[in-house]
């Protein structure tokens, strides 16, 4: 019998070896796209980096692109969560809004930019505005699957037991599906980082999107690739810390690893 | 369950704490540049962040031309004139200072001209692929050209085919921001590209065979002005505050005419030394069109600067981005601009 993986090293050492060959893919790919098409390499990506850093604020970047993506991620979470719950527990009001959910998820959040300036301006309001926006709809629809995935078994013993309907979603349908709103905040997450340049495309004067909009407008593709770089670890950082954080939380539910 | 309503509450605690004031983008204030004087009256402008448009605005808030004023400008980069005329149309900013879309949008009643900032006669340009066939404009019959529609370079190569009898039919148009059409260009998906100054630079740096085969400079109708645009309610209530940026444009136009490559230092050192190398922007100020204060107001009397704006409106026409043809001086206001130069001179 083999020993579970997360035991072992290797859970350190695989995603290492997998991101090392990334990295020597790239530089292969940089030493071979020159001219017109050029690539730049990890080196001169990493310089562009320190630069931004030490003399370019580029830590401030950061900090805001994070923050909006962690703000719209709350705000968008937080609304789907009760919705989720009542369009699954409800099933005239799922079959009522279901459409309209499908409808507004599929909308590509950049579409909606020249509605948004128009709407609610050009300021911090406008950018969280998207970000929730495609936060709630990546959650909503995980949380309702989730719910009405729930084993009939369960609803019934309790049924037979003399649950109310608040004791039945309290006592099983929330415990049951609290793993699956993590899963929806790991979809909502990647989803926002994905969103974040169509985000600050309402003229956010700061932040990676912008950043990535600048080095493009100037052709600076060091700066363009830095920008794109730091947008995938930081989006790799904050799962990994939802991920621990639901380890913790929900070790009572057994997992398989496989 | 304890645990993870513990994590939860944690979680969002340390997003509420994050929130708090932490969202803020800077003061906006540029290392180099005159702070405003207490008690100042607060403007909001919004910018493209290209030389012909905000070469005055940066040395006026270089050498503090706008504080003597007694003005605050806020100020807002924009990528795009249309995110510019739809943050003017919501209140977001007070003015807008756009490219040649100044001939666009307050066509359609958003915003009101008030003063022109430079004359854009040769900033766009059609170039070919290295060893293209391609020598002249007639020539690009039955070819895929490269440009962001709706803007200057679009303006060129309406001329430019009109007059060498191609319709637009006859060329497939693919349209692109800018920075995407060059890179279309470089990796050789289309035959052609419209661009504006400094493209040409990226476009000769990817590879020095490409080739300029036109440029606004050899149509006179394809010139455009890059205009002050204010709001339409903001201008009827402050227009003493519109005389005041005036009078301190007047200053910055002054100071550049009598130094420009100076002042075009100055302006790169605190607004484009991350951006652009300066011998970019020397290049580039080479297609525009610059007058002392006393031509402007000349042309200003005359009716030149309506004519300018007048015949790029009616590009814009023909292009399909507006639905009739307006007398500019139903959106462009000059007598402002008149009264304060009269009284500068």
């Amino acid at each position: 019998m083999t020993r579970p993986l997360r035991r072992t090293p290797l859970r350190w050492t695989l995603p290492l070896l997998g991101v090392v060959l990334a990295v020597v893919a790239w530089w292969l790919v940089s030493l071979v796209m020159t001219g017109a098409k050029q690539v730049p390499s990890p080196a001169a990506t990493l310089h562009a980096a320190v630069v931004g850093f030490t003399e370019h604020d580029l830590l401030l970047d950061l900090r805001l692109s994070v923050l909006r993506v962690l703000i719209g991620v709350a705000i968008g979470c937080a609304v789907a969560v009760p919705v989720g719950f009542v369009l699954a527990w409800y099933r005239p009001l799922r079959l009522m809004f279901e459409p309209l959910v499908s409808f507004f998820r599929a909308l590509p959040p950049i579409a909606l930019i020249p509605l948004v300036i128009v709407y609610l301006g050009i300021g911090e309001q406008a950018r969280l505005s998207v970000l929730s926006y495609a936060a709630f709809f990546a959650a909503v629809v995980v949380i309702y699957e989730s719910v009405a995935a729930v084993d009939d078994i369960y609803v019934r013993a309790g049924r037979a037991m003399g649950a109310s309907g608040l004791e039945l979603f309290a006592r099983i349908v929330v415990p049951y599906t609290v793993p699956q709103v993590f899963v929806a905040v790991r979809v909502a997450l990647g989803i926002a980082w994905a969103t974040l340049v169509a985000a600050e495309l309402t003229v956010a004067q700061r932040g990676l999107g912008t950043y990535i909009q600048d080095a493009a407008n100037f052709s600076r593709k060091p700066d363009l690739f830095a920008g794109i770089v730091l947008i995938g670890l930081s989006a790799v950082v904050m799962d990994r810390v939802l991920v621990a954080v639901m380890r913790v939380s929900v070790r009572w539910q057994d997992r398989v690893a496989r | 369950m304890r645990r993870l309503i513990t994590a939860l509450v944690a979680i969002v605690m340390a997003v509420a704490l994050a929130a708090c004031g932490a969202l803020d983008e800077g003061s906006g204030d540029t290392k180099g540049t005159v702070k405003a004087k207490k008690g100042s009256t607060v403007v909001k402008v919004g910018y493209l962040h290209t030389i012909a448009v905000d070469d005055k605005l940066w040395l006026g808030q270089v050498a503090g031309y706008w504080a003597k004023q007694g003005l605050d400008l806020k100020l807002t980069k924009f990528d795009t004139g249309i995110a510019e005329a739809q943050a003017l149309n919501a209140g977001s900013i007070d003015v807008a200072i756009m490219g040649g879309v100044t001939s666009n949008f307050p066509a359609q009643g958003q915003g009101k001209v008030f003063m022109l900032n430079s004359i854009e006669n040769a900033t766009a340009q059609i170039w070919v692929q290295p060893g293209s066939e391609i020598t002249n404009v007639k020539q690009l019959k039955g070819k895929k050209v490269v440009t962001t529609t709706g803007t200057t370079a679009d303006i060129l190569l309406l001329r430019a085919l009109t007059k060498a009898g191609v319709s637009r039919s006859d060329v497939t148009v693919v349209n692109a921001a800018m920075p995407d059409a060059v890179q279309a260009f470089n990796s050789g998906s289309v035959d052609a590209i419209v661009l504006w100054v400094p493209f040409d630079l990226r476009v000769k740096e990817a590879d020095p065979g490409a080739s300029m085969i036109a440029s606004a400079g050899d149509y006179p109708d394809a010139a455009v002005g890059d205009g002050w645009v204010a709001n339409n309610a903001w201008y009827a209530k402050h227009q003493a505050t519109v005389k005041k940026i005036v009078a301190g444009w007047l200053q910055s136009n002054a100071a550049f005419r009598k130094d420009p490559s100076g002042s075009l230092q100055k302006v790169w050192k605190v607004a484009y030394s991350q951006d652009a190398k300066l011998s970019d922007l020397q290049h580039q100020v080479k297609y525009q069109t610059d007058y002392t204060n006393a031509e402007w107001l000349q042309r200003y009397e005359n009716g030149q600067v309506l004519d300018v704006v007048g015949t790029a409106e009616k590009a814009f026409v023909a292009l399909g981005g507006l639905p009739s043809f307006v007398e500019p001086k139903t959106f462009f206001d000059t007598s402002l601009f008149v009264d304060v130069a009269k009284q500068a001179s």
